[in-house]
């Protein structure tokens, strides 16, 4: 068998205008902020709309249990439970997961999610913008709104909304069967991008006279700045939430560097 | 990892310890001087920069090797062994206090390249890489002359690898009333005072026997095993052991005399002003506490003290 895509487009689509109606009918008290505020900034938050029987929190997905149960919400929204009820393979948690205009999730790697571990996350994106950035290893993927995603979310992934509006996907983890393997071998595996970022980082390193000025900025912000600014004259395309995202995710890199 | 690059003003301030490969970290270090007590917490400092956060080298070993034959450093003017907690950071502190030296107080790449062993390197490939991290480490960035180091106190069992990668560099050990080191050192003790937190063999001690040791005992055999293996090493090696009660005087006297160091006055000066601060928390002044520790010492630790290492403390005295 070869070895499943990174990141793949399945052959599922849904029509976002009733996805974003019953997303209308939620209320704002309804949205659970996600418990680890270590990964992200801004307001990453979500609703269930299955959990873990008894357990409301949508951003606990614990993988030790297994009774998970639709819950009150999903029964009263027929245009997300007809896309979940597409999915033929044994679902866990399904949830609403929204990243609000400005915010971001930190690099991060879900390590209880993987193929060889038969359990995969499915994103269905129901409201979207020009502005949101996903990478997956460093390649930006663009999802659109009603279509239908895998992604290995075990490889270190960030997000950040930089658009005028929130994001809000849905999020399905399944467990691996036939139907949901052939799904995913039917897809459209997609490559992603790459961010202007990390070229640029790369050849800062090649080139002292870039070095000499960005060392001299010891201002974290005016440093931020003159990075973006330095790497499009330079012909590199990326954001200050490019430069944040990867410098949060440097100092944790060189704090946990003595842990095994 | 392809190509060496252009590692002119970056230093290996790093070694991953618990990557498949060893992998270096270079730093653009710019003008900084390594004078924090220790080595790391400069690191750290530099860190803080925006810059050497998202801007860094990562290389090989090998590429260490590369370097130092294009941009030679230094070599060694003098290597400071110890016995942990008996004045070997003030003695770095006081070196360290002379712009025209480079003093490195006990920096964990080194460490990194002698553990190596637990690899499979070879001897040979440690010495090699050893001299080379040296090397670049040593680049002066202000006209500095002489290079210090200050090991960890587990180095000493390294002593004769450590001689062989830098033969003509003089070497001191630092020791003190054993009953003094035992009451600090079960206050808050040092890494390899407690059982296989780091991956060292201490001669004499079985690991598995560690585990089960009561924690005077312990730390009094690994502080035991130190003091031998500095005896045994002492004379065939060449080196000079030093009482904590002869500091820091003994710094200006002997200690300069053995690294072939001549002081002129405003040097001994500077020196001496840092000796007036404690030299791991500069911040405060320094107090002496040779009394406060003996009292403080238990029945237990006393005990220990008698049977284990009272004896090689006279020895080395």
């Amino acid at each position: 068998m070869p070895d499943p895509p990174k990141a793949a487009r399945l052959p599922l689509s849904f029509d976002p205008a009733g996805l974003q109606a019953d997303l209308a009918m939620l209320g704002t008290d309804e949205w659970i902020a996600h418990f680890n505020t270590r990964y992200y900034a801004g307001d990453w938050s979500g609703v269930a709309l299955r959990s873990v029987a008894g357990s409301n929190n949508p951003m606990y997905g614990d993988a030790s249990h297994h009774d998970f149960a639709d819950t009150q919400r999903l029964q009263q929204c027929r245009h997300l439970r007809a896309v979940v009820e597409a999915f033929e393979c044994p679902l866990r948690s399904v949830r609403l997961l929204r990243l609000t205009a400005d915010s971001v999730i930190l690099e991060h790697r879900d390590f209880d999610l993987g193929y060889e571990l038969g359990e995969v996350r499915i994103h269905v994106p129901i409201s979207t913008n020009p502005g949101v950035e996903f990478y997956l290893e460093n390649r930006r993927i663009v999802m659109r709104e009603g279509e239908c995603w895998y992604l290995d979310l075990n490889l270190s992934h960030r997000v950040q909304n930089l658009g005028s509006i929130e994001r809000v996907h849905l999020v399905i983890d399944c467990q691996l069967n036939e139907w949901l393997r052939a799904i995913i071998a039917s897809g459209t595996p997609s490559e992603g991008t790459e961010s202007g970022y990390e070229p640029f980082r790369r050849r800062v390193l090649d080139d002292a006279g870039l070095q000499e000025e960005l060392a001299s900025l010891t201002d974290r912000s005016a440093f931020v700045a003159r990075t973006v600014e330095l790497g499009r004259q330079n012909g590199f395309q990326f954001e200050t939430g490019d430069v944040d995202g990867a410098m949060q995710a440097a100092r944790r890199t060189w704090m946990e560097r003595w842990i095994v | 990892m392809s190509k060496t690059p252009d590692l002119k003003g970056w230093l290996p301030v790093s070694i991953s310890k618990h990557t498949a490969e060893p992998v270096v970290e270079w730093c653009r270090f710019g003008t900084r001087r390594f004078t924090e007590s220790f080595f790391d917490h400069t690191v750290q400092n530099a860190m803080r920069e925006p810059f050497n956060l998202l801007f860094r080298h990562q290389t090989s070993l090998d590429t260490l090797v590369d370097w130092q034959m294009k941009c030679p450093g230094m070599q060694p003017s003098g290597f400071i062994f110890h016995m942990s907690r008996c004045g070997s950071t003030l003695v770095a502190q006081m070196l360290a206090a002379l712009p025209e030296h480079i003093v490195l107080s006990e920096p964990p790449p080194l460490d990194a390249i002698l553990r190596c062993d637990r690899r499979g390197a070879s001897d040979a490939q440690r010495i090699a890489w050893l001299r080379a991290w040296m090397s670049a480490i040593s680049q002066p960035r202000n006209g500095e002359q002489r290079l210090y180091v200050k090991l960890d106190a587990w180095h000493t069992f390294d002593l004769p690898l450590l001689r062989r990668a830098f033969p003509d560099t003089p070497w001191i050990f630092l020791y003190r009333n054993p009953i003094e080191v035992m009451v600090s050192a079960m206050k808050a003790p040092g890494m390899h005072l407690v059982p296989n937190l780091i991956d060292i063999n201490i001669p004499g001690i079985e690991p598995a026997a560690a585990q089960h040791m009561p924690q005077p005992e312990y730390i009094a055999r690994v502080l035991a095993a130190v003091l031998r293996c500095a005896l045994q090493h002492l004379v065939p090696l060449g080196g000079k052991a030093f009482d904590y009660l002869r500091l820091p005087d003994v710094v200006f006297t002997d200690v300069a005399a053995h690294f072939q160091l001549t002081l002129g006055a405003d040097q001994i000066a500077a020196m001496h002003a840092k000796t007036a601060f404690d030299a791991k928390t500069p911040q405060l002044f320094f107090e002496p506490d040779a009394l406060i520790k003996q009292q403080q010492a238990t029945a237990d630790a006393r005990a220990l003290c008698a049977e284990l290492l009272d004896p090689l403390y006279k020895q080395l005295q």
